[in-house]
């Protein structure tokens, strides 16, 4: 028996050199969006934006947010799957005072209130544009970005605050801007 | 039967162009290496520097938050006659005390001499002076140093002949912005690095007397 003892061609070479590159081309094109994903979510939850929610989260749980009150925060939730959070709906002077000296100090952009669970939001955001837009399409990619919640909150919360911050990158106030978001549960008994 | 081997060997033609292809992925593949090597690098200062600015905030604003933060008070921090940076005291609803330091002393980053008047005179910084960026906090009396993390220095060469050298780091608190207005505690030290942006920078925001 005659034994085959020829070897690759150059053109079978180049064949399979070029099929190779084709394949780390696809690879590399897939793969470097997610390095700039990454890169985004540093921004996600830092730790400034965290204690600073906390401090809108307490505006919101306090007495002087009217929560249920017909017509409000609650019922909003339930029929549109968010609300704006304003400090002028603050009830007392003082609070709304502080409020608005502590939304400028903390640079915050925008704050809503969804339910704990984001399911329902998040197909808001999916199905309307006028939602989307609205909340802009950074704030949007945090919200999708984040998970579902499907459980319940462990600390018996029904509600989420999200903040998007407008922070500038130094004292100036015509600085670069660049910003931050985080998300905390409310408890409203 | 006697086997016949495979004697032939490639021809100089195929060698070239084999030498000239994996030539021509390396020389393809090398800035694509080098970027992923810088990225490294920006990645660990970052990891660093994001790892300093949580422990600090945290022990801070844990104080505030679990405390309750009565009255602040700003003081400036002086050295040899000049402001060197701030002292902040932060009263709790405990009747305890914290006190926060952040000191700013810009070394003479002159390599050279000719240099000196520029760099450094003409903005106050002694030559021989070297970086000095320091982070305090703590109870009154038992301050804990959160030294900057150090992500590449220079050592140059003092100018008064002693053979001592002056130390200029990459990172450095480049401005601090402190206030109490409003009832309102609010610190920004801003934190600058060559390689990175000024996106890193501390910020504590507390109401006063708020609960």
């Amino acid at each position: 028996m005659k034994k085959n003892n020829k070897g690759f061609v150059l053109v079978e070479t180049l064949v399979v050199t070029v099929f190779v590159m084709a394949i780390f081309s696809v690879i590399y094109i897939n793969f470097y969006p997610l390095a700039g994903e990454y890169e985004r979510r540093e921004f996600y939850d830092d730790v400034d934006s965290k204690y600073n929610t906390y401090w809108i989260k307490t505006f919101i749980q306090g007495s002087s947010y009217d929560f249920y009150k017909s017509g409000g925060p609650a019922d909003t939730i339930s029929s549109n799957k968010y609300v704006v959070f304003k400090c002028d709906d603050l009830t007392s002077p003082e609070d709304l005072t502080f409020c608005k000296n502590m939304w400028s100090r903390m640079e915050v952009k925008q704050a809503i209130i969804t339910d704990y669970n984001l399911t329902d939001f998040k197909n808001v955001l999916q199905n309307n544009n006028t939602v989307a837009n609205s909340l802009g399409n950074m704030f949007t990619a945090y919200i999708e970005y984040l998970p579902f919640y499907s459980y319940s909150s462990l600390n018996g919360a029904q509600y989420r605050v999200l903040v998007e911050f407008e922070r500038h990158m130094n004292s100036d106030r015509n600085s670069e801007v660049y910003n931050t978001y985080s998300t905390m549960e409310i408890l409203r008994p | 039967m006697v086997k016949r081997l495979n004697n032939k060997g490639m021809t100089a033609i195929e060698i070239l162009i084999t030498f000239a292809i994996v030539v021509v992925i390396v020389v393809s593949m090398y800035n694509g290496i080098a970027d992923l090597k810088a990225k490294e690098t920006v990645s660990s200062y970052k990891l660093s520097l994001v790892t300093y600015k949580n422990l600090l905030t945290k022990d801070i604003q844990d104080d505030i938050i679990k405390n309750g933060l009565t009255a602040a008070t700003i003081d400036t921090l002086e050295q040899s006659g000049k402001p060197v940076g701030y002292r902040v005291t932060l009263t709790l609803r405990d009747g305890t005390r914290r006190i926060l330091e952040v000191k700013q002393i810009f070394g003479c980053a002159a390599v050279d001499s000719s240099e000196v008047a520029d760099l450094c005179t003409s903005r106050g910084i002694d030559a021989n002076q070297s970086d000095e960026f320091t982070i305090s906090y703590g109870p009154e009396g038992e301050l804990t140093d959160y030294p900057l993390p150090d992500l590449g220095h220079e050592e140059l060469e003092s100018f008064d002949g002693s053979g001592t050298k002056r130390i200029i780091y990459s990172l450095q608190i480049s401005e601090v912005k402190v206030s109490v207005a409003d009832s309102i505690f609010s610190i920004d030290i801003v934190l600058s690095h060559p390689d990175l942006d000024a996106r890193h920078s501390i910020n504590i925001v507390s109401p006063i007397n708020y609960y």
